[in-house]
């Protein structure tokens, strides 16, 4: 299983998974499922040809399973029967079924980690895998949806006993959590399904952070997720009011991003080329752009920018930057 | 090579303190006494120019220029504009009348600049004036990057000089 990126700055949660038992055909038309699968896949999985060094198992005896595997198996079966649980599926595997079995056993091995990847403030837009991560489902959005509805309080991690409430004069969450990078780390890796919420506020939460800083610095990690809404390739989109970068997240490229947008309506292969991210990141800056309503719009066409004389060179503007620390 | 970048705003706004904390000059200043003490209680004020300049070695400079707040010397508001890379409008959301100075303050410089390189900044103000200032500009049809930032700080400052490098960044890469 692979956390980080070899640059060490990605947290991208890559699993592997084996095959044992199934024919040759079998096995191809599992590669094939997987391809099909992945885009709904809330890890990135790959097959792999060594079941000792897989994170995952689908085997059709358990008696295959080699005697040094300690982790997450499924066992494949002919015929289901009332008695079996979760982890078995039936044959022939189905799409659904692969992906249903994928997301389960992603799941399940990310929640027995015992070790929370670090995620730096430095490398916030890059690091914007995490490994609850779900793709049809954006913490950042709920909870935006929740602060207009009543005030709560969200019990994270009971174990932990990790809370945060929500003050909606104020416009801040409090918590319990002294660090917002230490709080968005916990709300990314406890799904929410998981959370105790309660419309009264029990504890005595000391910290305080700004809403709208907190839910676009979880929004800008929720990449998978805006790549499968804002991902489309013939959309335009153009922003309405600039986000607070200082406040928020001090990153040149989406300083880059803010300029583009707000110029002028443009695709996400736009964002691509002029900001260099990768286009799930740009799909991330638009999400989160939405979820702390800065108006985000659907337009028909990329628009003209607007006529002013361009700064002759480059390298005056590089040197400006290497100035100001940029 | 030479960049202009103007500071605009109504008196007291801030703008002779910007450009005295960006400036590697001395800047010059043209402070004549304050007839108008009634209106922002402050002893002296620019009637002429502020100017400064940030050395950039053999890429060129970065000169500074604050013009009068006082609707009086907008004579000089398109002649300083010209040719700018951007123009940073310093509003004091402390004083009364902020909203109407910035619907007046943008209507004329968008003649001259475009809304991407006209950059916002509250000083002392709340994040209701910021959205009260984003409405404002919103109805006008235009995306103008609004900020909270102090003009005595330097690292807000830097902040809305690289709103506008990027805004210059993307004109030469879309050309």
């Amino acid at each position: 299983m692979q956390l980080f990126s070899d640059s060490g700055d990605v947290c991208v949660t890559k699993l592997n998974f084996s095959a044992i038992g199934l024919d040759e055909k079998a096995d191809a038309l599992l590669a094939r499922q997987l391809k099909i699968v992945t885009p709904w896949l809330t890890a990135e999985w790959s097959m792999n040809a060594e079941p000792e060094a897989s994170d995952f198992i689908l085997t059709t005896s358990k008696s295959l399973l080699p005697s040094s595997f300690q982790g997450v198996s499924v066992l494949l079966l002919e015929k289901l029967s009332d008695d079996d649980h979760d982890m078995v599926a039936e044959l022939p595997l189905r799409v659904f079924s692969l992906m249903d079995i994928l997301n389960k056993a992603g799941e399940r091995i990310t929640n027995d980690l015992s070790a929370i990847p670090e995620v730096s403030a430095e490398s916030i837009v890059t690091a914007s895998e995490k490994t609850t991560e779900k793709i049809s489902f954006s913490c950042a959005e709920w909870l935006s949806q929740r602060m207009l509805e009543k005030v709560a309080c969200f019990y994270i991690a009971k174990d932990k006993g990790a809370s945060f409430s929500f003050d909606p004069v104020k416009k801040v969450f409090r918590s319990n959590i002294e660090s917002r990078d230490e709080l968005i780390k916990l709300l990314l890796m406890h799904p929410v399904e998981h959370w105790d919420i309660r419309a009264d506020d029990e504890t005595s939460e000391a910290y305080e952070f700004s809403a709208t800083g907190l839910l676009w610095l979880l929004a800008l990690k929720e990449s998978r997720y805006a790549l499968h809404v804002w991902g489309s390739p013939n959309r335009v989109y153009r922003i309405k009011h600039w986000p607070q970068l200082a406040a928020w997240e001090n990153v040149p490229a989406l300083y880059k991003l803010s300029s583009l947008y707000g110029r002028k309506a443009a695709t996400i292969d736009t964002g691509v080329k002029i900001s260099g991210l990768e286009e799930r990141h740009v799909c991330a800056f638009l999400h989160a752009c939405n979820v702390v309503g800065l108006k985000v719009e659907v337009c028909d066409s990329e628009t003209a920018d607007r006529l002013q004389p361009s700064v002759q060179s480059l390298n005056i503007l590089q040197a400006l930057k290497k100035k100001l620390g940029v | 090579m030479l960049l202009k970048v103007v500071f605009a705003g109504p008196m007291g706004s801030g703008k002779s303190t910007a450009i005295g904390v960006l400036s590697d000059i001395e800047p010059v200043a043209t402070e004549a006494k304050n007839n108008e003490r009634f209106k922002v209680d402050k002893p002296t004020t620019t009637v002429g120019l502020d100017y400064g300049e940030i050395l950039l070695g053999d890429a060129g400079k970065v000169a500074l220029y604050g013009i009068p707040g006082q609707e009086r010397f907008d004579f000089m508001w398109p002649i300083v504009a010209k040719g700018a890379m951007g123009v940073i409008l310093l509003l004091d959301c402390s004083q009364d009348n902020y909203i109407e100075k910035l619907a007046s303050f943008a209507d004329t410089f968008s003649k001259w600049v475009d809304p991407g390189s006209f950059v916002v900044a509250l000083n002392r103000g709340t994040e209701n004036d910021l959205e009260a200032c984003n409405l404002l500009v919103e109805k006008r049809d235009v995306v103008m990057p609004v900020f909270m930032a102090d003009p005595r700080e330097k690292d807000d400052l830097n902040m809305l000089l690289h709103v506008l490098i990027s805004n210059a960044e993307i004109r030469l890469l879309q050309e």
